[in-house]
């Protein structure tokens, strides 16, 4: 009755845990591997204006997640500045505002983008009837000409749009192109032109600008293309070539006629986009994503703690699968060291160490401490006082240590935190009992056999993917609790008992 | 022999293991608020003298450190006495004072201790040296112990002494131990004492274990140890089969001394009896203990529990 209890439990804790963890992995897409990783880029603009000593108005945009890329991290250090963004069109407004600026003031934009792993068609809405036309009504008269041209050229939108651009780009242009264009023929003014034209004509149409992430560099320049609502969506131009499709890596800022940075009260005095990529993990994509779709399960999880109870809890969570690994060495195994879970702690104090380091800067504390006890024994000294002078002469000694090899110029022994100090004197104090209850044979046993279990546990909780997993999935430690209650109930033989009673095993003589 | 084999045999000869007997006699029978009443023997005496058990008679009990420096005074009178932990474990922090020496006192091991050292010495164990849990703990000094002159060629030093374990009030096993020079006088098989089991029905001793292996002559006197008739056995089946009422523990291991003229003595019981009994007599505890509750021998009258006890466990009924 009561290992059915004890079953049914640990079949459910196994089940929730293993569900969630499940559920985590395929739906929400947490990684179960901590180094998968994925395309991202950071991009960072700079605009710098020369303040003209009164109110300044400094105006840019902020870019906004697409079918194709997500947006994430967007920060704006703009010290000077008061900071709003508004909604404006198809845009998102950064307007910096200061009551009165001199010299050169600078606002910065900087954000991560990722890229999807789908290519949809854009869907979003259309901007509402009349669009903006800002042709004089000559140049509205070319533009009507031009299209029936084009128009008579094509077969469809796509195709109409394709010989436009290509009429507007072709080298032996027209006069009316010329008329039109002037002599600039920079993509930015093309694609504002050709946008002008299919909207006197009716047809939704938008320049668009953006940078090519693929194309990493300080400096790197802004691409324009353009887009035009074909059938039920927006569809990309290349200007250039006039092809329905534009290379993988543009990535839309801003969309219009207006430039990237206007200014009022100064001058813009440089303007600069920066690209480079990084390596993010898709840990950090899945998060990401989860936090702009506002999975609760992310939300909730111990990622959204701040940095530094993150790298808390990255230990901590690492501690069930040492305390399971002396679960199983003391009820199935039979091993057991000093104190109940103190194999735990050392290997805890070896994450401040590392392992090697640790393992000397123990053994060597464990004796110097042991050996005093063994002086302190011919004083007849009350247990409680021993004890203090042994702990005592330890932090002496590990100060000693420390200073030493500091002098030496030895990095890993300046790396003794408080933590493994306090472990430390714990373990000695634990083992010099031991020594006065069993003798000292016994005492070194336990002891040798701690420091092996502790590197044992060390090795196995520092691990990078066991840490991920419990860090990630927390409630994989319900299914190490549902193991270690089945390992509660088990009794059967420990391996070390089949040594014990092997004489009993032999047929009576 | 492959480890699933051993396992298999050892499972078959209805050995117990140390999960099996934590989780399925120990954590059922005996309720942890009970403990204190076997771990402090001062408390165990007391119980004893309640029930008509004969323990070795207390000399005097020293609970705080100002108490300690009468020890002389209280203490003199003795030729012989032990001095004990009154929570300790395994037989540790026991001293055993057999006559004096000019001023000073001569140790069972015929060291030379000073009163100062044995003052020392019940500091320590006040100060929790000896206890289970670390914790402040008692002196109590008692009747040094004469072992009956049966024990004189196979023991060295200490007191031999008997365990037997009673489950429900059966005695279902039981272990003659002998110290030896190797265990400095104490009676503990982990300390390198030999064991000798011990067939419930004639209370002769079996075949004897030491050190893991089989031995049957005694490594100081080179004695026989099997085969020995252990004297008013059945008055100590008696004893085993009435400490379960007594304390409330289902499962216990009861220490007994045979003394030349008292006669069996009852030194302290445990509620952790080790698995070592097991090997001594090449027997199983798991197979015993099932027997008993599978007869529900624990609901039958204490005369009839021992005859249940000496018709199933012994030397031809294994």
């Amino acid at each position: 009755m009561r290992n059915l209890h004890v079953y049914l439990l640990a079949a459910a804790l196994a089940a929730i845990g293993l569900g969630l963890t499940a559920y985590k992995a395929i739906v929400v897409g947490l990684p179960l591997q901590a180094k998968a990783s994925i395309s991202a880029w950071e991009v960072e603009s700079e605009i710098r204006v020369a303040a003209g000593g009164g109110p300044l108005k400094l105006s840019s945009f902020v870019p906004e997640d697409s079918q194709e890329y997500s947006v994430l991290d967007h920060r704006v250090a703009a010290p000077d500045f008061g900071v709003t963004v508004a909604p404006e069109g198809a845009n998102r407004r950064l307007n910096l505002t200061a009551r009165s600026g001199s010299g050169l003031m600078a606002a910065r934009q900087r954000f991560i983008v990722h890229r999807n792993n789908v290519r949809a068609p854009d869907r979003r809405q259309v901007p509402p009837f009349p669009q903006e036309i800002t042709l004089s009504q000559t140049a509205q008269s070319i533009a009507r000409t031009l299209y029936v041209s084009a128009h008579g050229k094509s077969s469809d939108e796509t195709s109409l749009v394709s010989v436009l651009l290509h009429d507007l780009t072709s080298p032996d242009r027209s006069e009316n192109v010329r008329y039109l264009l002037g002599e600039v023929r920079s993509p930015q003014r093309v694609a504002t032109l050709a946008a002008q034209i299919l909207r006197v004509n009716g047809l939704f149409a938008r320049a668009v600008h953006g940078v090519d992430v693929s194309k990493t560099g300080i400096s790197v320049e802004t691409k324009t293309w353009l887009e035009v609502h074909v059938g039920d969506h927006w569809q990309s131009f290349s200007v250039a070539t006039g092809e329905p499709r534009i290379p993988r890596g543009y990535f839309a800022w801003w969309r219009g006629d207006a430039p990237f940075a206007t200014v009022s009260g100064g001058k813009l005095d440089r303007q600069r986009i920066g690209i480079t990529r990084v390596e993010q993990t898709v840990l950090r994509h899945a998060l990401a994503l989860g936090k702009h779709e506002g999975a609760f399960l992310t939300n909730f999880s111990l990622y959204s703690l701040p940095a530094t109870q993150r790298a808390v809890f990255r230990v901590i969570m690492s501690v069930p699968i040492g305390i399971f690994v002396l679960v199983v060495l003391r009820n199935l195994v039979g091993l057991r060291g000093v104190g109940t879970f103190m194999p735990v702690l050392i290997a805890l104090s070896f994450r401040d160490t590392h392992l090697l380091w640790g393992l000397v800067l123990f053994s060597l504390a464990l004796s110097a401490g042991l050996l005093v006890r063994l002086y302190f024994d011919h004083l007849k000294l009350l247990l409680v006082a021993r004890l203090g002078a042994i702990v005592m002469f330890v932090i002496l000694f590990l100060a000693a240590v420390t200073v030493l090899s500091d002098k030496l110029n030895f990095e890993p022994g300046l790396s003794v935190a408080l933590f493994p100090l306090v472990i430390l004197t714990m373990t000695i104090e634990r083992v010099s009992v031991i020594w006065d209850e069993s003798g000292p044979a016994e005492a070194i046993r336990l002891a040798v056999l701690s420091l092996i279990i502790a590197a044992f546990c060390y090795v196995l909780m520092a691990a990078r993917p066991v840490q991920h997993i419990f860090f990630a999935f927390p409630e994989m430690v319900l299914v190490l609790m549902a193991l270690t209650l089945l390992i509660g109930r088990y009794t059967g033989y420990r391996l070390s008992e089949l040594v014990r009673f092997r004489a009993l095993a032999e047929p009576r003589p | 022999m492959t480890p699933w084999a051993i396992a298999h045999r050892l499972h078959d000869v209805g050995l117990l293991g140390m999960n099996a007997r934590n989780g399925d006699y120990i954590l059922p029978c005996n309720p942890r608020k009970l403990y204190p009443l076997v771990d402090d023997k001062l408390l165990t005496k007391e119980l004893a003298a309640r029930a008509g058990l004969a323990t070795p008679e207390l000399y005097a009990a020293f609970r705080f450190s100002g108490e300690i420096r009468q020890a002389r005074a209280l203490l003199d009178k003795y030729e012989n006495f032990v001095v004990k932990p009154a929570n300790g474990s395994r037989g540790n922090g026991i001293l055993v004072i057999k006559g004096r020496v000019g001023d000073n006192l001569r140790l069972a091991n015929h060291r030379i201790l000073t009163w100062d050292d044995l003052r020392f010495h019940m500091q320590n164990i006040l100060s929790g040296i000896y206890s289970l849990g670390g914790q402040e703990d008692s002196v109590l000094v008692e009747y040094c112990v004469e072992f009956d002159r049966v024990f004189e060629n196979i023991t060295h030093l200490g007191v031999p002494d008997i365990r037997l374990i009673a489950y429900k009030g059966v005695p279902v096993m039981g272990m003659l131990r002998l110290p030896t020079s190797e265990s400095e006088g104490k009676a503990n098989l982990h300390q390198g004492a030999i064991g000798a089991g011990i067939d419930l029905a004639t209370g002769r001793t079996l075949t004897a274990v030491w050190r893991n292996s089989i031995v049957t002559q005694h490594p100081d006197t080179l004695a026989n140890v099997s085969g020995v008739a252990i004297p008013h056995f059945d008055r100590m089946l008696e004893i085993a089969a009435g400490c379960n009422g007594m304390t409330g523990l289902g499962y216990v291991g009861v220490d007994l001394v045979l003394d030349r003229t008292k006669g069996p003595l009852m030194l302290e019981l445990n509620a952790r009896p080790g698995l070592n009994i097991q090997i001594a007599n090449r027997a199983g505890l798991a197979a015993r203990l099932e027997v008993v509750d599978r007869a529900d021998a624990g609901l039958l009258p204490p005369a009839e529990r021992i005859a249940f006890a000496k018709e199933k466990f012994n030397a031809q009924n294994v």
